[in-house]
């Protein structure tokens, strides 16, 4: 996909990634926070599609995203768009300048306990794969 | 506090106050305060509430600039930070201690955590509010308490069933 094609429908099983660059959203036995998962600047959140990049151009978005908040990166939240769907959000293609494969899962609630208890399902299903931490 | 938790001691205490208004009263009221985390952060109190305040303090130091997570988070407020404080300082001592994190929408959140599917969060506001959601198995509990001083009754039963699973 490039950025100026139009941007295919996110299938069910797609992998999406939620990157990390705080070590707060890590607990001990390596699972996330639902914090990760709470949408800001609402009604948005962001995600990228694993789609067609390799590892490679998957850790290296990632570390776009921490650059942008100079931050080191910790790793990744990893969770399947039919995971995310299950609790009535949708998975939107939305790309951007730099990341093709970016995405937005909308359709949130407004009121914020709603949000956490379907942040908090989501993160029982996700995945969280430690990157490598740049290099400062 | 007039709640018991048959899991937790009742000994509790809310924030340490002076009668006056002065700045003298204030000082001591302030010195009293500190004193009481300094006390609850020792060992001799166990790891208890004391260790999220210490926690709070890394919060406040890392989220206090927007975009602190990458995604344009909000940065968390010292009004949030303050509520956050007073909740802390209003939970019973032997309350099983939160670990601290924050949500990109700035709000400082507790959460009392056994298992991915038997865990509770608390979201503070700025505004005193707490926005709570609890997984216990396949029980979602979810709502929004004011904070008033006092922990809310509901929060002290879902921490004490998260904990005692």
């Amino acid at each position: 996909m490039t950025e100026h094609s139009e941007p295919d429908r996110v299938t069910d099983d797609e992998q999406l990634a939620r990157y990390i660059v705080t070590g707060r959203w890590i607990r001990s036995d390596q699972t996330i926070r639902p914090d990760a998962f709470i949408p800001h600047p609402y009604p948005d959140l962001s995600v990228t599609r694993h789609k067609s990049l390799s590892e490679q151009e998957l850790w290296r978005v990632g570390k776009g995203v921490a650059d942008a908040a100079a931050k080191a990166l910790h790793g990744r939240a990893d969770v399947r768009a039919s995971a995310v769907r299950r609790y009535t959000l949708e998975v939107e293609p939305d790309p951007v300048r730099g990341n093709p494969n970016h995405a937005s899962i909308v359709g949130w609630p407004v009121e914020k306990p709603a949000q956490k208890i379907i942040a908090q399902q989501i993160v029982a299903d996700c995945k969280f794969i430690r990157g490598l931490v740049p290099e400062a | 506090m007039t709640h018991t938790l048959t899991a937790f001691s009742p000994l509790s205490y809310g924030s340490a106050t002076t009668g006056g208004s002065s700045g003298a009263a204030q000082y001591i009221g302030k010195q009293l305060r500190e004193g009481w985390r300094r006390l609850r952060a020792s060992n001799s109190l166990g790891a208890g509430i004391g260790a999220a305040v210490e926690e709070l303090h890394d919060v406040a130091e890392e989220c206090r600039s927007g975009n602190w997570d990458g995604y344009g988070a909000a940065p968390v407020s010292w009004g949030t930070l303050e509520q956050a404080s007073r909740f802390l300082d209003a939970f019973p001592l032997s309350t099983p201690a939160p670990s601290v994190g924050a949500e990109p929408d700035g709000h400082v959140t507790l959460e009392w955590y056994h298992s991915p599917r038997r865990t509770l969060s608390v979201s503070v506001s700025p505004e005193g509010e707490l926005h709570y959601a609890a997984l216990l198995g396949l029980r979602k509990v979810f709502g929004t308490e004011p904070f008033f001083g006092e922990v809310p009754q509901p929060i002290l039963d879902l921490i004490r069933r998260v904990v005692s699973a």
